[in-house]
């Protein structure tokens, strides 16, 4: 039976305590549900990005994995009907800006699966995050930004070779899969042959079992997890000191680079900064001052904030003194009519401010306020 | 009799012609409608013709008492009581807003905004709510006149001997014990019964109506006797031969009244029993339902004389007039108690000029509004209508007041403010007259001192605080112990003070909420007297009859010696066999170590001083070369000085008293000690003896820190600018204190002590064009300028440990690692990097569209960027401004800290931990301090907690926030005076209001945000609220402070507190139960109810442990069952809710979002996991067996048992 075109495939886990249930005997393996669909591709996103390419006729997405699921585990899962060529699971860290911009990626395209599976569902996505409120999914382009390649004929540029690559940091987190939130959590298996992905949906059989805390060493869980976490986000001076000092290396390069290649776009010479000042940029040999220099040069933070609040408060200064102005003022209480009009204005004031406040006090009254013991 | 069934019947036939104009007209002569009033109101025909009450109302009455209690609040309301309330036909109503306004209701209106409308309204509709129609019920009035007819009809009886008298007459109540008993020795004087002189109604009920008292209870009623006057001889007067006879004459008409109960049907099952005090017995009556009357009532029936029986100056407060062994004390109290008696009818007379000479019901609502105030006070003596009556008169007329060129004999005359006041104006100039007169130093007189023939010399002589009565017979204060008139006083100017700032509605503080025990008395303690060793001559004995009085006041006295400037306000009431103690304590003074008594040059005043103290005193020399007698206190713990004062009590008690059982509710021990961690376990770990330093530990370290970090500049690429603190521990309000860490014995701890927690301190490098523009290559910045500083530390201060530390789960953009330095001292703390233009560069991407220029860098993502501002907000400007507004408060109250604290405790052991946050806890406490509403600042830690639990009771978030003047305060400590309060910004108040009421009206679930605490900084009031609690949450947390509030109050009322109790939480309510292994919770020790054999088992063999589960290394910040409750609120989203208890609690609870469990359609991004029904619709539903078994593998290790509650 498929739900909503999803086959759950029931996975028993043991219980490393048992736990109690609506029947009077504590449980100590529960059956957990994940649902798998073949893929459908977006029909729009022609994608050529390398990891959003998922063939649709040998691609299964899999929702709903447990909190722990490693991607080692999900492999053996589904090797039970074919051989996996690759399992990418949900939820990947977009990355350097920079990086992006250089290799002509859009910065706010950040069109995970989830997007894509959803519509291909016809159901559409609800994120039930903590402020409940739904991402919005297309966001401003850098369109007035000619060097950026618009979506459509998108083609990502390589790395020129001189830019230097970062020393990672150790893992911060001592699982090789994090933890990631419960009923979010997705996946595509892609099989190396279609025939597995109509293998996979025509399953019927028993709960599979399955155990995620066998694999200790590569995903601890619970409290061997909890130690080695608090560790691994302490990492070595060493480790910490190369980490940030390849990354300023590698920022600076990719920036003069990006400045370089726009100013190329522009035509010599013509790359403007906001105050109209053209900005010279070496080309060629990079290194660290040029870029310092770069940004020495340029003071954007202050008066960009500077020229919007003055905007702002120049307008209200005028309006305030339009109304404000010797002699431009109405004469109060010039004509008789006038003066009667205040009162009566008064009046009606003051009796509906007393109408509303006694409504109040009825309020009260009915909620039983006025005990006078 | 006749008369007043005619009237009812009258009244029926009238129907419902309701009139609202009473028998009172201004025009009458004012003494011709007195005397008929007084000759005897009940059966007086011009009265009876004059109420003819409504009809409507009596009868429906009758049916509605057998429906049920619940209509019986609202249905009595006479709604045309009220002059201004007004609803009858004589006042049209507006056909619109623009209609002419007539001259009455122009009035209406301006009268009621000048107070504020709300506040003259709620006036209005509790004076409607308390006050009776002025015409008595019918069934009261036969009752009454049934009684009058039958004392004047009682027989004479002949003089007898009193032994003959006793068996005449059985139950005399003679007062003065067996020393003046007339049965005990051989007396002439003889016992016999003559009719009254007159019987009235006297009291405030004849002349302003009756109130309600209670639930289905009306005020007393008083019907005076006034005994012949040729029964008595001038010697009557001495050695309680008077109140003798008093008391065979109420005797004989107690007698009567039980005797004719028998036969008669208008008094049939009427309870018959004595009251009034030991020296004046008087008859009560009490008549209810079993009478046909809709409110139980007492009729009080008092004995009372023609006032010039006696001579007024043969009974002066002055004179001896108890002759034991030929002692020539004066009896003040005895003369008072004899002059009393004379009073009645002058007092009647006194209000009802009043209530003529007033316009409308003025008198009737000053009477009703005094009463009610006071009784929501506690106050004892002087929240009676007599009381309030007499108040009243001062203020209106005025009189002669003493104390001029600070003799307390010399008097002028002071006159009074007029009628014009309205009774509102009148209570609040009565206030303004008890908070600025001090009896002692200025007595008062009332009336004109012409005809006065005891002298204001006597009275002063006789009495400390002194209050006379217009008739200048009686000091209204004689028998007032100091601490009734002080805490009348004291009550009185916390109220003033409250409605200063007249911006806010304080309608409710002054007349709706209780304040009682706990919350107004800094130190609140009740004392068994039964066992007290206090002996008192017969004399005194004579002069206070009443043990209990008699030692309150020898006890009060005692302890206001003892306790000198430390207390403000000793105040002691009697309940049966007990003393409560309440003290108010001056908080500068309050928890001194030493007092300094005499130098042995005074030898009269050393020797006072030693008798004082006994053993504790000691001569002792000091510094500056002076010798002096001296009480010194011990403390284990800074905390402990608050505890000062209730040993002073113990030991005076003790000393003087024998008593050994006081009940401290305020000080227990216990209070303190669940914000302190078992001594086993804090000397397993901390450096030895650092329990008495407090936080002082903690703030050296941090000194140390500063001085460091500020010293190393040159070795920096940038300079450090600011280093500021911004942590709940360098603001004493942490929970626990924290303990310096004894680095070397770490290792060998148990696991369940090895917590070590750290304070964060934000520094702040100088602005460089260094820094990059990109929010990512910010931080990698960071992560450098981190570094370099832990090599600095771990370079120049030897011992120091410095390493970074990172987030986790933090994007690339967003501030995401700290140093952690581990100081030698054992106090751990957090550096965090501050750089302005993050805040910029964040603000951008969110307002600002995409640059075009060609130098501008790619920019983040929004949803990226949101979350990053956050947190930016949080860490780097909303804490470190919370902290500098808050850290001053600890210096200005010392007991804001403690009480915070507890405060903290309480909401963790209620396993709230991860929904409220513990900065809205300090604005919480705050508030309590800064405005202390009707009450004046709490003085002690535990008044702090009691009363923030009772606000967070009474708090009706969903209406309202609440405002924290915490800034203000912080300004304005310098240049404020202390009795002024401080007040809320009046304009951001009311922008607050109205965006508060703007969220409310667009959300009214209350979805978001349920507390709202506006700060000046934060208007919106959500800056800390804003997580959580969530509606559930803070249904939830009304709750429990509901339950606490409750257990308070009956401590209270004498039934013991159990203070643990108050923190330990129930846990049936929730879903699932998951117990923890206590043995891995590092801060297992901080727990509610640690059981220490989990640490002491483990330090009896210290020298085989091995560094345990969590190694021999210092793991700052680590606490692992912390980390999983927030793991699984993070994975589960609002699927469930998770309950943890911060402090080492050993359970976390779960609550399943009941939204959640409906099934339904499948959805790849539901947010929780699911399983498929067990049906033929294609429908799935939570999988709760699964989430909990996916819990338990996530907290494998750590949790023991898993438990179901009763949710599921």
């Amino acid at each position: 039976k498929l739900y909503s075109s999803f086959l759950p495939i029931p996975l028993s886990i043991p219980c490393p305590l048992p736990i109690p249930s609506s029947s009077s005997k504590p449980v100590t393996t529960i059956t957990h549900h994940i649902y798998a669909r073949p893929h459908t591709s977006k029909p729009s996103s022609s994608s050529e990005d390398a990891e959003g390419d998922f063939p649709s006729d040998r691609t299964v997405f899999v929702a709903n994995l447990p909190v722990d699921m490693s991607e080692r585990r999900l492999r053996g899962v589904f090797g039970k009907w074919g051989v996996v060529e690759r399992v990418v699971m949900g939820g990947q860290s977009e990355g350097d800006v920079l990086e992006r911009a250089l290799r002509g990626m859009d910065v706010e395209d950040s069109d995970d699966e989830a997007s894509a599976e959803g519509e291909g569902d016809g159901g559409g996505w609800e994120t039930v995050g903590a402020d409940g409120e739904v991402v919005p999914s297309s966001d401003p382009k850098f369109l007035g930004d000619p060097t950026l390649p618009s979506r459509k004929r998108r083609r990502l540029n390589k790395l020129p070779k001189s830019v230097p690559e970062v020393t990672a940091l150790p893992p911060l987190n001592p699982r090789s899969d994090t933890y990631g939130p419960s009923g979010l959590r997705t996946a595509h298996i892609i099989y190396l042959e279609p025939i597995c992905v109509s293998r996979v949906m025509s399953y019927s059989g028993s709960s599979i079992p399955f155990s995620p805390s066998s694999e200790s060493t590569a995903n601890p869980s619970g409290l061997p997890y909890y130690l080695a976490r608090h560790s691994a986000l302490r990492p070595a001076l060493s480790a910490v000191k190369a980490f940030s000092d390849s990354s300023m290396a590698r920022f600076d390069h990719l920036h003069s680079l990006l400045l370089s290649s726009r100013a190329k776009q522009a035509g010599a010479g013509a790359l403007l900064d906001e105050d109209g000042f053209t900005v010279v940029v070496r080309s060629g040999n990079h290194s660290r001052t040029g870029g310092i220099a770069d940004r020495m040069g340029r003071n954007v933070g202050s008066v960009g904030i500077a020229g919007k609040g003055f905007g702002k408060a120049g307008f209200a200064g005028k309006a305030g003194k339009k109304s404000g102005g010797l002699g431009t003022a109405e004469l109060q209480d010039f004509y008789k009519f006038q003066k009667m009009d205040r009162k009566k204005q008064e009046l009606v004031d003051l009796r509906s401010k007393f109408e509303e406040d006694k409504k109040k006090v009825e309020e009260m009254k009915r909620a039983k306020r006025f005990r006078p013991y | 009799m006749a008369g007043t069934k005619t009237a009812k019947r009258k009244a029926e036939g009238s129907g419902g012609s309701s009139v609202s104009k009473k028998g009172k007209q201004p025009s009458s002569p004012e003494m011709d409608a007195a005397a008929a009033l007084y000759e005897d109101p009940m059966i007086d025909p011009t009265d009876s013709s004059g109420s003819e009450e409504d009809g409507e109302e009596e009868d429906g009455d009758d049916v509605e008492d057998f429906d049920g209690e619940g209509l019986l609040e609202e249905d009595d309301e006479p709604n045309e009581f009220a002059p201004s309330a007004q609803a009858g036909p004589s006042r049209p109503r507006p056909k619109s807003l623009y209609a002419p306004p007539t001259a009455q209701e122009m009035d209406r209106l301006r009268s009621a905004a000048e107070n504020g409308n709300t506040f003259t309204l709620q006036l209005e509709a509790l004076l409607s709510s308390t006050l009776l129609p002025t015409t008595p019920a019918p069934r009261l009035k036969a009752i009454l006149s049934r009684i009058h007819d039958l004392i004047l009809s009682l027989p004479s009886l002949p003089a007898l001997s009193v032994r003959e008298a006793v068996k005449r007459t059985k139950e005399i109540p003679f007062p003065g014990g067996d020393i003046w008993s007339p049965l005990k020795q051989d007396v002439k004087w003889t016992l016999g019964w003559e009719k009254p002189a007159e019987v009235f109604v006297g009291g405030s009920w004849s002349v302003c109506g009756g109130y309600k008292k209670g639930k289905g209870v009306m005020g007393d009623v008083d019907l005076v006797v006034v005994m012949p006057e040729d029964m008595f001889t001038p010697k009557d007067r001495m050695n309680y031969r008077y109140f003798h006879k008093r008391a065979h004459y109420l005797a004989v008409v107690k007698a009567a009244v039980e005797k004719a109960m028998l036969g008669d049907e208008e008094l049939k099952d009427l309870e018959v029993i004595w009251g009034g005090d030991d020296r004046r017995p008087i008859i009560l009556l009490r008549a209810g339902k079993g009478q046909g009357l809709k409110h139980a009532v007492e009729i009080k029936i008092h004995a009372s004389l023609p006032p010039n029986t006696f001579p007024p100056n043969t009974i002066s407060p002055a004179k001896t007039l108890l002759r034991v062994n030929d002692e020539t004390t004066p009896t003040p109290l005895y003369a008072t108690s004899l002059a009393h008696d004379t009073t009645q009818k002058a007092h009647l007379l006194h209000l009802h000029h009043l209530s003529q000479s007033l316009p409308d019901r003025q008198v009737d609502f000053f009477l009703a509004l005094w009463r009610i105030w006071a009784s929501r006070r506690g106050i004892s003596k002087g929240a009676s209508g007599w009381f309030a009556g007499m108040l009243l008169g001062w203020v209106v007329e005025g009189g002669e007041q003493g104390g001029q060129g600070g003799v307390r004999e010399r008097i002028k005359v002071s006159r009074g403010l007029g009628r014009g006041l309205g009774y509102w104006g009148a209570l609040r100039a009565a206030w303004e007259f008890l908070a600025h007169t001090d009896f002692t130093k200025t007595p008062i007189f009332m009336g004109s001192g012409d005809e006065a023939v005891i002298t204001p010399t006597e009275f002063c002589r006789a009495s400390s605080n002194v209050f006379v009565d217009p008739t200048r017979s009686v000091n209204i204060l004689a028998d007032w112990e100091a601490g009734e008139v002080d805490l009348l006083r004291h009550h009185a100017r916390e109220t003033l003070a409250m409605l200063e700032d007249s911006k806010v509605d304080r309608f409710a503080e002054v007349f709706l909420r209780n304040v009682g025990g706990m919350s107004v008395f800094d130190e609140f303690i009740r004392l068994d007297m039964s066992q007290s060793n206090h002996t008192a001559s017969a004399m005194e004995q004579s002069e206070q009859p009443s043990r209990m009085h008699l030692l309150a006041h020898a006890v009060a006295q005692t302890l206001r010696r003892g306790l000198a400037d430390r207390a403000k306000l000793v105040h002691l009431q009697p309940r049966g066999e007990h003393l409560d103690i309440g003290i108010v304590y001056d908080s500068q003074y309050a928890t001194r170590v030493m007092d300094m008594g005499p130098s042995p040059d005074q030898p009269t005043a050393g020797d006072a001083f030693r008798s004082l103290w006994g053993e504790k005193a000691e001569l002792r020399r000091f510094k500056d070369g002076s010798i002096a007698e001296s009480v010194v206190w011990d403390l284990s713990r800074p905390e402990d000085a608050a505890l000062i004062p209730g040993w002073i009590v113990d030991w005076l008690l003790r000393r003087h008293f024998g008593v050994t059982s006081a009940d401290h509710l305020s000080s227990d021990p216990t209070w303190l000690s669940t914000i302190q961690t078992p001594p086993s376990a804090r000397n397993a770990i901390a450096v030895a003896g650092s329990e008495k330093l407090g936080f002082s530990p903690v703030m050296k370290a941090y000194d140390e820190l500063y001085k460091l970090l500020k010293s190393i500049d040159p070795e920096l690429p940038l300079a450090i600018l600011n280093v500021t603190p911004s942590d709940e521990m360098l603001r004493y309000s942490s929970t626990f204190i924290p303990p310096p860490i004894d680095t070397h014995r770490y290792p060998s701890a148990p696991d369940c002590l090895k917590h070590t927690p750290s304070a964060e301190v934000i520094v702040q490098f100088e602005s460089s064009a260094k820094w990059p523009d990109d929010l990512s290559a910010i931080q990698k910045v960071k992560l450098a300028l981190l570094e370099k500083l832990a090599r600095i530390v771990n370079l120049q201060m030897k011992g120091a440990r410095a390493e970074i530390m990172f987030d986790g789960e933090k994007s690339e953009i967003e501030d995401q690692s700290g140093l952690e330095i581990l100081l030698p001292a054992g106090v751990a703390f957090t550096l965090r990097i501050h750089h302005e233009k993050e805040r910029v560069h964040l603000e951008r991407i969110l307002t600002e569209d995409a640059p075009v220029f060609g130098t501008s860098l790619p920019r983040p993502s929004r949803r990226l960027a949101q979350p990053a501002l956050e947190s930016y907000m949080r860490r780097f400007v909303y804490r470190p401004t919370h902290h500098a507004a808050l850290a001053p408060m600890h210096h200005r109250y010392p007991s804001y800290s403690s009480a915070t604290r507890l405060l903290k405790r309480w909401f963790a052991a209620h396993m709230l931990s991860l929904q409220v946050r513990s900065e809205a806890i300090e604005l919480l406490m705050a508030a309590v301090y800064l405005d202390p509403l009707a009450l004046s600042t709490a003085s002690s830690a535990t008044v702090g907690f009691v009363r923030a639990i009772e606000r967070l009771a009474s708090w009706d978030w969903k209406a309202e926030p609440i405002f924290v003047p915490v800034f203000t305060a912080s300004r304005e400590a310098a240049t404020r005076s202390e009795r002024t309060r401080l007040r809320f910004p009046a304009d951001a108040r009311e922008e607050a209001t109205r965006l508060f009421g703007q969220m409310r009206a667009k959300d009214p679930e209350v979805k978001h945000g349920a507390w709202g605490i506006v700060t000046e900084e934060d208007v919106d009031g959500w800056r800390w609220t804003q997580e959580g609690p969530s509606r559930v949450v803070a249904g939830r947390v009304t709750g429990l402070a509901r339950a606490t509030a409750e257990a308070i109050t009956q401590a209270n009322e004498g039934a013991g507190l159990n203070v643990r109790s108050l923190f330990k939480t129930p846990l049936h309510q929730y879903d699932i139960l998951l117990h923890l292994r206590p043995a891995f919770l590092p801060r297992y020790a901080q727990s509610v109810d640690p059981s220490s054999r989990e640490w002491d088992d483990k330090l009896k063999f210290r020298n085989l442990q091995d560094g345990g589960l969590y190694g021999s290394e210092v793991k700052v910040d680590f606490d692992p069952a912390w980390s999983f409750a927030t793991d699984i609120q993070r994975l589960y989203g609002d699927a469930l809710l998770v309950f943890y208890d911060r402090q080492g609690g050993p359970t976390i609870g779960l609550l399943f979002n009941p939204t959640r469990k409906a099934s339904r359609g499948f959805k790849p991004f539901l947010g929780y996991s699911t399983k498929p029904v067990q049906s033929d619709s294609a429908l799935v539903e939570l999988n709760t067996e699964g989430v909990v078994a996916e819990i338990t593998r996530v907290g494998e290790g750590l949790v023991e048992k898993v438990e179901r509650g009763m949710g599921i």
